[in-house]
């Protein structure tokens, strides 16, 4: 009888070692988790600072303000014919600009 | 009176069953009350007793950014610390209010008069979103435990500084958003809170911090707009060389995709730095484009003889007379800028010709005049996802008189706003469907960038679409009229070299108040113009309010270079093939030097 009682008070007290041991395992787990967030947390805001400076080093205003607009391929008709012939001649130097600045472009 | 001894074995025997029953009883109610307390109120009482000793904080989630079309970032977050103290445990508050102060460069007094008003409260904030100097000096202040701390917070900030500032709007101090798409997109960009939980002691200091999470934060959803953050550059800085050539009190610029109405750029000036919030004056918080009502002028005839075909008031090959620039209407006399006879329905346009337009409304009459116009999306909001657009002014038919017959096909007597216009215009542009304009193209999860899957957005808006003309007189409108005009009319300052360009300029007098009159010193000018004829791709409006250097004030000499100029730079960039233009076309013998 005392054997009965032995064994099963120890079986009781397995049991609970056990669900003892597994909920701090659950909790060591639930931890991990919490410190992945926390990590992942600190690499997405690195993320967002790198990345607010590099939209700004590469945001077109600055990369490409300086360029100058070409107005050159509108025309102007209502300019003198003189200024209408020698804008047919800048035109040639429009155009150039102009391939310039698609070539330019799909890098922004 | 004498006890007999038969009574007292009797008296002791109840006495005993008294106090047994007694005893039973207290035992009862306090085996009934451990019963109520571990059965019934269990849960309540586990719960108070845990609320003493722990409590849940909120864990703020990040906002999500705001991209263009390509990706470019034009509104993201990174964390920062606030400051705060808990008023009721300062114990020497001209001591902490002289520190921090210094540290966080606060007038101290002002700070020691804060602390004052709100000693009996348990939170004050000291400053938020300190930068990381200033909370490294707090830090080294080493100040009381328990009586201040930092708070994580996310300050919003602009990588592309003023660029399309009212398209964006702002994220105010609690996060909220205030304007732009910060405020109609807040659902999506805000995100779900967090919680986490915090263990006390017994004087509510917190003395440790749980590491499980008891909620996850939610971060908010990009939002992917449909701006292109080069066309916008292109629009702004056409707008500032605007602004410093003909000094106008405002201007704007909308730039849209015809076929899709997706807005590509939209600028308005005055303007500001969305990252110097502190110091904007008060006329540039508007955006020009939806709060700005204006008389559209002749930018809005074409749309009236779309309509006026579309009824069959009128034919494409008919010819009106213009009575030699003076016509008399009911009690009125209309005027034109030039002497013109007999001219066709595409010169009518072309010379912009208030008579010839006003024979057109007495074929229409006020009641297909209305329709036009409510046809063509006036009077109402056009439903852009921003706040605060105005839908304009289109008064009802009943008020109307035969004033109206000649003021509505010259634009005058309604008011629109110039996302109504391009909208308007944008409909004759793709063959005749009214839709509504879009500036959010999707919205994404904060962690994948946006490839063009529809499938990764939770949007699911519907595109409200309306036929309002048929396509070949929309066709035959940009071709013919809208073509000519750039050719050989209003708009030639806006003709290319190398793309095939419709449009049409509007030169508006302002009404005064004052004077109860329109007024000959103050106008609106506006140019619309879109590219290439063939299949339009992209379409622009510009339009300046009160320009005020010089005499001109016509919306083809003001408004269309800075139209032009912007249509040119966006069609190269968006690659859009180089047309053979013709030198002259048909019907260019005559070569008017008007520009309305």
């Amino acid at each position: 009888m005392y054997f009965r009682f032995a064994s099963g008070i120890i079986l009781v007290v397995l049991i609970a070692l056990v669900g003892v041991g597994l909920e701090k395992e659950t909790l060591s787990l639930r931890r991990e988790v919490s410190r992945q967030h926390f990590r992942t947390e600190i690499l997405v805001e690195n993320k967002a600072k790198l990345r607010w400076e590099c939209e700004q080093l590469g945001a077109p205003q600055r990369l490409i303000e300086q360029l100058p607009p070409d107005d050159d391929s509108t025309e102007n008709i209502s300019k003198s014919p003189a200024k209408t012939k020698s804008g047919t001649r800048s035109k040639s130097k429009s155009k150039s600009k102009k391939t310039a600045q698609i070539k330019a472009l799909p890098l922004l | 009176m004498n006890r007999t001894p038969v009574d007292e074995p009797l008296t002791a025997s109840v006495r005993s069953r008294f106090l047994a029953s007694g005893l039973v009883l207290v035992w009862l109610v306090l085996a009934g009350r451990l019963v109520q307390l571990q059965w019934w109120e269990q849960a309540s009482l586990a719960r108070r007793g845990e609320d003493q000793w722990s409590f849940l904080d909120e864990v703020v989630p990040r906002p999500g950014d705001i991209v263009d079309r390509q990706g470019r970032v034009l509104a993201t977050s990174v964390r920062v610390q606030s400051v705060y103290v808990i008023p009721q445990k300062i114990a020497d508050r001209e001591a902490i209010a002289r520190d921090l102060g210094s540290a966080l460069q606060i007038e101290p007094d002002a700070l020691l008069k804060r602390f004052a008003d709100h000693s009996d409260k348990h939170f004050m904030w000291v400053k938020r979103r300190v930068n990381d100097d200033e909370a490294q000096r707090v830090r080294q202040l080493k100040l009381p435990a328990g009586s201040w701390g930092f708070r994580d917070e996310y300050l919003r900030r602009y990588p592309q500084k003023s660029l399309a500032a009212h398209v964006i709007g702002l994220r105010d101090i609690d996060g909220i958003g205030r304007g732009g798409l910060e405020e109609s997109c807040d659902a999506l960009l805000r995100g779900q809170p967090g919680r986490r939980s915090l263990i006390r002691d017994a004087h509510g200091r917190v003395i440790e911090v749980r590491e499980e999470i008891e909620e996850v934060p939610q971060a908010g959803r990009n939002v992917v707009s449909t701006l292109d953050t080069v066309v916008q550059l292109f629009a702004e800085q056409a707008l500032d060389r605007l602004m410093e050539e003909w000094k106008p009190k405002s201007c704007c610029a909308v730039v849209m995709d015809p076929q899709t109405f997706e807005i590509w750029g939209m600028a308005s000036r005055p303007a500001f730095d969305l990252n110097r919030t502190d110091q904007v004056p008060d006329d540039a918080w508007n955006n020009g484009a939806l709060t700005v009502i204006y008389e559209p002028g002749s930018t809005f005839k074409p749309l009236m003889v779309a309509w006026g075909l579309q009824i069959g008031a009128i034919r494409q090959d008919e010819m009106f007379d213009c009575e030699m620039g003076e016509y008399k209407m009911g009690g009125r006399t209309l005027h034109d800028h030039h002497r013109y006879g007999l001219l066709s329905l595409t010169d009518v346009l072309v010379n912009s010709s208030n008579i010839g337009m006003a024979k057109i409304g007495e074929r229409l009459t006020n009641v297909e005049l209305h329709r036009a116009c409510a046809a063509f999306g006036m009077g109402r909001p056009t439903g852009v996802q921003l706040p605060g657009e105005l839908p304009g002014l289109l008064r009802p038919l009943k008020d109307w008189t035969s004033y109206s017959t000649g003021s509505i096909p010259m634009g005058q007597e309604l008011g629109t706003t110039p996302m109504q216009m391009i909208a308007a215009h944008s409909a004759l542009a793709n063959g005749g469907m009214l839709m509504t304009p879009q500036l959010v193209k999707a919205d994404v999860k904060s962690t994948v960038r946006w490839t063009g899957d529809s499938n990764e957005s939770s949007l699911r808006e519907i595109q409200i679409s309306s036929h309002v003309v048929d396509e070949s007189i929309a066709r035959w409108v940009i071709e013919e009229p809208m073509f000519e005009t750039v050719q050989r009319g209003t708009g030639r300052r806006a003709k290319m070299s190398d793309y095939t360009v419709f449009g049409k300029t509007g030169t508006a007098q302002k009404f005064d108040f004052k004077t109860g009159k329109y007024s000959n010193e103050k106008h609106v000018s506006s140019f619309i113009c879109g590219a290439p004829v063939s299949r339009p791709q992209l379409l622009v409006l510009v339009v300046v309010d009160e320009p005020s250097v010089g005499k001109d004030h016509y919306g083809g000499v003001i408004a269309a270079p800075a139209a032009s100029e912007i249509l040119h730079r966006s069609l190269v960039y968006r690659h859009v093939p180089v047309e053979e233009v013709p030198l002259r076309s048909a019907n260019s013998e005559v070569d008017l030097g008007v520009e309305l």
